[in-house]
């Protein structure tokens, strides 16, 4: 550890925490923002790469890390510090699971409209990483749900952005930077949280589809019924069995029978468990998967990266409507990984590769070509994080500049 | 008040002195919202904020106050606007853009013509040509009649065509516009009563207007028949005058409220259940007498009924004939924006067995004709004109129907140009035609 | 112990051209044609202010370009020329974010009115700036489809301005704001760049810099095409009217059908003071003058499910002592409701030469106690005032009219709007929730933030806009570290009488 740092003498203890690149030996964890901007200004002072840890459950989700000095973990800023029930909102430190949340909103009557996989995946680390789940159908990304962040820069500073209300355009929208930048521009401390009304009606089905194209638009295009909270559509590879169709519809109860019958004209959907969207939601979660691919799509062309992935051995969880699909499974090469992520491209989209063998990090960027954006996210970095201190080389931004006249 | 209000050195009161005494006051209205800019058909075509409505109030306001000093872009603007009042719909704070424009021209041809100095600049030729043209022929029916005469037997000599190949671009603009002048039997004068067929149910006075009946005294005796099929007695004063509509929109207020006031005179005080206009442009400015001179106008203003609007109104009982056509209605500015008249038409063209009357995309945009913009302006009539051709186009109609005679003419040549040979009709037209008795 | 801010105040300010630099006139006329760039006197001072009249400036040339090619070129012409541009789209905002800057010229996207792509089947579509709101819905209804966010200034405002100002609208309670439509941006950058932002998933990896450009005030840099998602026309609407003895009841009945599980497109409430500015203009509505509040329900989706919709908003608003609850039985009535709350803006601006549309945002459940200190202020500041709010969005619209012309009418009502943002952030709410905070709001942004949490809002601006060529000093105020409330220095002393 750098100097400053050392002068602080924060309580750290041992403990190894393994990342793509690299880890380090000891984690601190700041008991208060106040404690977490004093280890961040003198990380900045030594030029220290720190690591931020949240409930851990996407750590692998990164690129080779720059050199790193110390973990930070956010557990320390944990708790619900407020949470109207006749409001709808909620403000949560960044180290409280998310789990928690629900628990305590549902209790009330509403819900958190996030949908992280896991169940210890934090708030912190649900924005840094804009951890999304297939109710993101019906709650939209991670970014929706939010309506203020509080953050430390990488100079400690504790600043705040957007507020409690649910409407809000008082200055720039700077959660929408913090929200997915992996922890590279500034680190979530808390978050107020917009809730939902509890469906009076939630019911879960299932069904057994041909994997075929038309079948698939039919989903596509009923996901515009009001009900729709998530659709699962899974196949794989070395089976031909067809789909396994996981459908979640909440809402009044005439709502959701009104649009089960709709779903039921494409195949005869059976009663699910309800927890099965939450167990799919969590699936890749200490997946043993080489690989894990997350793309979106335009939708019209979902079925065919849908098809793309089944046809190199991968098994796949797509939904019909948001243009998304997971594929899982093992690669012969990198090759045929990166074939994929040109076919997303193609589609309208991009190709996240969430697992990758450790082998192939070097030459394969985890998140691909960002676009016209990447120069200016890589301007942004250097003015947030100019000593590169916050989660050093997870999340590079690549792209091209733009066009002159 | 607004510290514009200063004299030129010829003495004459200068532009922002006029606009000060004229319609700032009903600027302030104005909140500012932009809410009528795409209703303006000017802004459509040009994107400026100075060719909207906010940004012509703003322009008099400005200059009023003195904190515009150039009153030029007023000028052109004021003109350069086709008085449709499609703003008015749109206005949430009801500011009377119509009247202020009409103040507005005004102010500037008087400035021009009384002073020819100072702050506003002189009239150009064409100005004094339109202005001889709507002072001394328009209103007087002799010479009108004879004018048209003259037009006819170029129309027939074929010189029109050769008019086109030598004259410049604008005249021969102006030419091509002109349609094809009806037989002298069409532009005689109608007879001055006609008796209600059947059980009478009241008495109208029918005012024909100064070009109707020169270029669409068919639609007047279409109108004079229907009223008295439906139960009316109908007059026609002889001695009746042009309505002002014209002059007022031009800038000559003074002789447009001499003219409203001859037709107070005849058609006041009679036993009257209204007074029926067949032209949106006439009907919309005699509701305008009170406006411009005060109570005498009044009476005649709360009597003025456009044709289309009494017979909805009186659910007038005709007996009509199928007439199987695809149509389309087309809103005169001067029936929907400024007298607020829509539905009923429509009702009028619902009642006809067999006919459909086909929506098309843009029915309450202005044509482009706006009394003789499209001599004044021709080439901006002419883009704003082709929206609406286009969505008439799309609509496939076999009649196009349209309540105002310059909108008939101009639509009558889009359509003409853009190749589509579809007759153009007055509503009360159809409705003559198809309650004809069999 | 936190560090010191590590960026130092920027140089001092040059003094701005007040007449356009030699020849620029003519280079823009070059690129745009000489019909599309306006810089008569007349033309310049019809553009001196959007839709907010306070704090007008004249701009140097006023462009109209139709490509993006030619707003690229504009930006380096200005560029080269040492002048600052400012985007504009209709002009229709309130919070002065389109006023020309001193020695600036503004680049105005009315002609770049194209709707480029309708993709029905994904339902998207690109669009140029200049597209009227209301007018993309009209293009696209035949396909069973629409643009979600509503401004009220839906039929004049563009698209590109909606981008700018993040805009909202009554229907923002069920399909949020202008953020959530927008999949993709081209902008031009303010070094002259062209460069897209996003792609038509709406998602890409890393920061959003979409949503980070939606709402940026056109400070980042200028839009010029935008790629929106599109919603299904929901199967049936329904509109309902419930009569309240008084706001509170109003609003307490709200948050009875907010928890309800039933999500209405829009929760509009008119307070007594509306109700009776309102039925004493034009625009009367014939509601009962005596009621507290009017509040209007706009229900929308699937026809079976709208009849318990409708008894759970029924059953909510009785449980507050509704008294009278009304739906609409056909289009014309249903346009009657919504008469009682969109006449409330032209009922009041016919009482005064202007109108002042305050915006704040509180957090739903103090409206009550907001709305009564809200005419608390403006009774001793001897203003008339009436409220209209989108009530299950907590965001209100405090109209005051008043008359500019008069120093001290308008020393009342800036020094009412002061109190007004006050008393809304002592709420724990912000100081606009829908109109921007241009230049009208720009040095009250300390009531919601501290000078350190604006530091990271610079950082954005400068990384797309370095030297601050573009809309200079918008929405966050123009010097660092010099917050402090100072109405004075926003010109408004200067407006002309």
């Amino acid at each position: 550890m750098g100097a400053a740092i050392e002068s602080l003498g924060p309580a750290v203890r041992e403990e190894r925490v393994s990342v793509p690149g690299g880890g380090v030996e000891r984690v601190a964890t700041p008991e208060d923002v106040e404690a977490l901007g004093g280890l961040v200004a003198a990380a900045s002072e030594d030029r220290a790469g720190l690591l931020f840890l949240g409930g851990r459950t996407r750590l692998h989700l990164a690129n080779p890390a720059a050199p790193l000095v110390l973990g930070v973990s956010l557990a320390g800023l944990v708790g619900i510090d407020e949470f109207d029930p006749d409001e709808g909102v909620l403000h949560a430190g960044a180290g409280t699971p998310i789990q928690q949340i629900r628990e305590t909103v549902a209790a009330e009557g509403w819900e958190l409209p996030l949908d992280t996989p896991g169940t210890t995946s934090t708030v912190g680390g649900t924005v840094a990483t804009a951890a999304t789940g297939p109710r993101a159908h019906a709650f939209g990304t991670v970014k929706d749900a939010l309506l203020g962040l509080e953050v430390v820069g990488a100079d400690g500073v504790a600043t705040k952005c957007g507020g409690r209300v649910v409407k809000n355009v008082t200055g720039y929208d700077l959660a929408k930077l913090y929200c997915g930048s992996f922890g590279t521009i500034a680190i979530v401390t808390g978050a107020w949280l917009r809730l939902r009304p509890t469906p009076p009606v939630l019911r879960s089905f299932e069904a057994e589809i041909a994997n075929e194209a038309a079948a698939f638009e039919a989903l596509r295009k009923l996901g515009e019924r009001p009900s729709v909270r998530a659709v699962i559509w899974r196949a794989v590879a070395d089976r031909c069995a067809g789909a396994r169709v996981l459908v979640e519809l909440g809402g009044s109860e005439a709502g959701v029978a009104s649009d089960l019958a709709a779903y039921r004209e494409v195949a005869s959907f059976e009663g699910a468990d309800g927890t099965a969207v939450d167990a799919e939601r969590d699936r890749a979660i200490g997946s043993a998967d080489e690989i894990e691919i997350r793309a979106r799509v335009l939708g019209t062309n979902t079925y065919e990266f849908l098809s793309a992935t089944l046809a190199v051995g991968l098994s796949v969880s797509a939904e019909p409507g948001q243009g998304l699909v997971r594929a899982h499974g093992a690669l012969p090469s990198v090759e045929t990984l990166l074939d994929l992520r040109e076919t997303a491209v193609r589609l309208g989209g991009f190709a996240a590769f969430e697992r990758l063998p450790n082998g192939w990090r070097p030459e394969v960027d985890v998140f691909g070509d960002v676009g016209g954006g990447g120069p200016i996210i890589q301007s942004l970095s250097r003015r947030f994080d100019p000593n590169g201190i916050l989660n050093p080389g997870r999340f590079v931004a690549r792209g091209p500049v733009g066009r002159g006249v | 008040m607004s510290s514009g209000s200063t004299e030129n050195e010829a003495g004459a009161p200068a532009l922002a002195a006029l606009l000060d005494g004229s319609v700032y006051g009903d600027t302030l209205d104005c909140v500012h919202c932009g809410l009528c800019l795409t209703s303006c058909p000017t802004y459509r075509a040009t994107g400026r904020e100075t060719s909207s409505p906010r940004g012509r109030v703003y322009l008099m306001r400005g200059l009023a106050e003195g904190r515009l000093k150039d009153p030029q872009l007023l000028e052109e603007e004021a003109f350069l606007c086709l008085g449709c009042r499609s703003c008015e719909t749109a206005c949430p704070s009801g500011v009377r853009y119509g009247e202020m424009l009409e103040h507005t021209r005004d102010a500037i041809r008087s400035g021009q013509f009384e002073t020819g100095s100072g702050q506003t600049s002189s009239p150009g030729l064409a100005v004094r040509i339109e202005r001889f043209a709507l002072r001394q022929i328009v209103p007087k029916a002799g010479r009108l009649a004879a004018m048209v005469s003259l037009l006819s037997l170029v129309q027939k000599l074929g010189l029109d065509r050769l008019a086109a190949k030598i004259l410049p671009a604008r005249l021969a603009g102006m030419v091509s516009l002109l349609p094809t002048i009806p037989p002298a039997a069409e532009r005689k004068r109608l007879p001055a009563f006609t008796p209600a067929e059947g059980e009478r149910r009241g008495r109208v006075a029918l005012f024909e207007g100064c070009i109707m009946p020169e270029f669409f005294g068919r639609v007047n005796d279409a109108a004079r028949l229907v009223l008295s099929r439906a139960g009316y007695e109908v007059v026609i004063p002889e001695t009746q005058g042009c309505c002002g509509a014209l002059q007022a929109h031009s800038g000559d207020l003074d002789f447009a409220r001499d003219l409203a006031r001859t037709n107070v005179s005849i058609f006041g005080g009679g036993d009257l259940d209204a007074i029926i206009v067949t032209s949106a442009g006439c009907s919309a400015s005699m509701r305008e007498a009170e406006h411009w001179i005060g109570d005498d106008g009044a009476e005649m203003a709360s009597g003025v009924r456009d044709i289309l609007e009494f017979l909805d109104e009186v659910d007038a009982e005709l007996t009509f004939s199928p007439v199987a056509k695809r149509v389309c209605y087309d809103d005169p500015c001067h029936l929907i924006h400024a007298q607020g008249i829509a539905a009923g038409p429509r009702r009028l063209f619902e009642k006809i067995p067999e006919l459909e009357l086909v929506p098309h995309a843009n029915p309450e945009a202005c044509c482009g004709a706006a009394g003789i913009y499209n001599l004044t302006q021709p080439e901006m009539s002419k883009r704003v004109l082709s929206p609406k051709v286009e969505a008439l186009v799309a609509a496939k109609p076999e009649i196009v129907s349209t309540a105002n005679p310059g909108c008939a003419m101009q639509i009558s040549a889009g359509l003409t140009e853009a190749g589509l040979d579809v007759p153009v009709f007055h509503p009360i037209e159809l409705l003559e035609e198809a309650s004809r008795p069999r | 112990m936190s560090a010191a801010p590590t960026h130092n105040a920027p140089p001092a300010e040059a003094p701005r051209p007040t007449v356009a630099p030699p020849g620029l006139i003519e280079r823009l006329r070059r690129i745009v044609g000489d019909e599309n760039c306006l810089a008569r006197e007349g033309e310049l001072f019809a553009y001196e202010c959007d839709g907010l009249t306070l704090d007008p400036h004249r701009p140097l040339a006023v462009l109209l370009p139709e490509t993006t090619e030619e707003v690229a070129r504009i930006v380096l012409a200005c560029r080269e020329a040492g002048v600052h541009f400012v985007p504009r789209g209709a002009g229709t905002g309130l919070s002065g974010g389109a006023h020309a800057t001193p020695g600036s010229v503004l680049i105005e996207c009315s002609r770049m009115n194209r709707i480029l792509e309708v993709d029905e089947a994904n339902r998207t579509a690109v669009v140029q700036p200049g597209v009227v709101n209301a007018e993309l819905s009209t293009a696209i209804k035949h396909l069973g489809l629409f643009y979600a966010p509503d401004p009220s200034s839906q039929q004049a405002c563009t698209i590109g301005g909606n981008v700018a100002e993040n805009s909202g609208g009554p229907h923002t309670l069920k399909y949020g704001t202008t953020t959530n439509h927008i999949l993709s941006l081209e902008v031009v950058l303010p070094d002259g760049t062209i460069t897209r932002l996003g792609n038509r998933t709406g998602e890409s990896p890393g920061p959003d810099l979409v949503g980070a450009f939606v709402g940026s005030e056109g400070t980042l840099g200028i839009v010029t095409e935008i790629t929106v998602n599109l919603e299904p026309i929901p199967e049936a609407i329904e509109t309902l009217l419930a009569i309240f003895d008084d706001v509170v009841a109003a609003c307490r009945a709200v948050g009875r059908v907010i928890r309800s599980g039933v999500v209405p497109a829009a929760m509009e409430i008119v307070d007594k003071r509306t109700i009776e500015a309102v039925e004493a203009s034009v625009y009367a509505a014939g509601l009962p003058t005596n009621a507290g509040a009017v509040l209007i329900v706009e229900l929308d989706g699937s026809k079976v499910c709208m009849e318990g919709e409708i008894a759970a908003i029924r059953e909510a608003c009785e449980a507050e002592g509704c008294q009278t609850i009304q739906v609409a039985q056909n289009e014309e009535e249903r346009l009657k409701f919504w008469r009682a709350r969109k006449g409330a803006f032209g009922a009041m601006g016919r009482l005064a030469p202007d109108l002042y549309v305050h915006d704040a945002v509180v957090p739903r459940v103090k409206l009550p106690e907001i709305l009564a200190k809200v005419g608390e202020i403006c009774d001793r500041h001897r203003l008339k005032l009436a409220n209209v709010f989108h009530a299950g969005d907590g965001n209100l619209h405090p109209n005051i009219c008043f008359d500019r012309r008069d120093p001290d009418e308008l020393e009342r009502v800036i020094a009412a709007g002061e109190e007004i943002l006050t008393a809304c952030t002592e709420a724990g709410g912000v100081i606009t929730g829908e109109h921007g905070v241009g230049v009208e709001k720009r040095d009250y942004m300390h009531l919601v933030f501290e000078p350190h949490d604006l530091e990271p809002m610079y950082r954005l601006r400068e990384t797309f806009n370095p030297d601050g060529v573009c809309n200079p000093g918008k929405q966050i105020p123009t010097t660092r570290f010099c917050v402090e409330s100072n109405p004075k220095a926003r010109g408004y002393d200067e407006v002309p009488i």
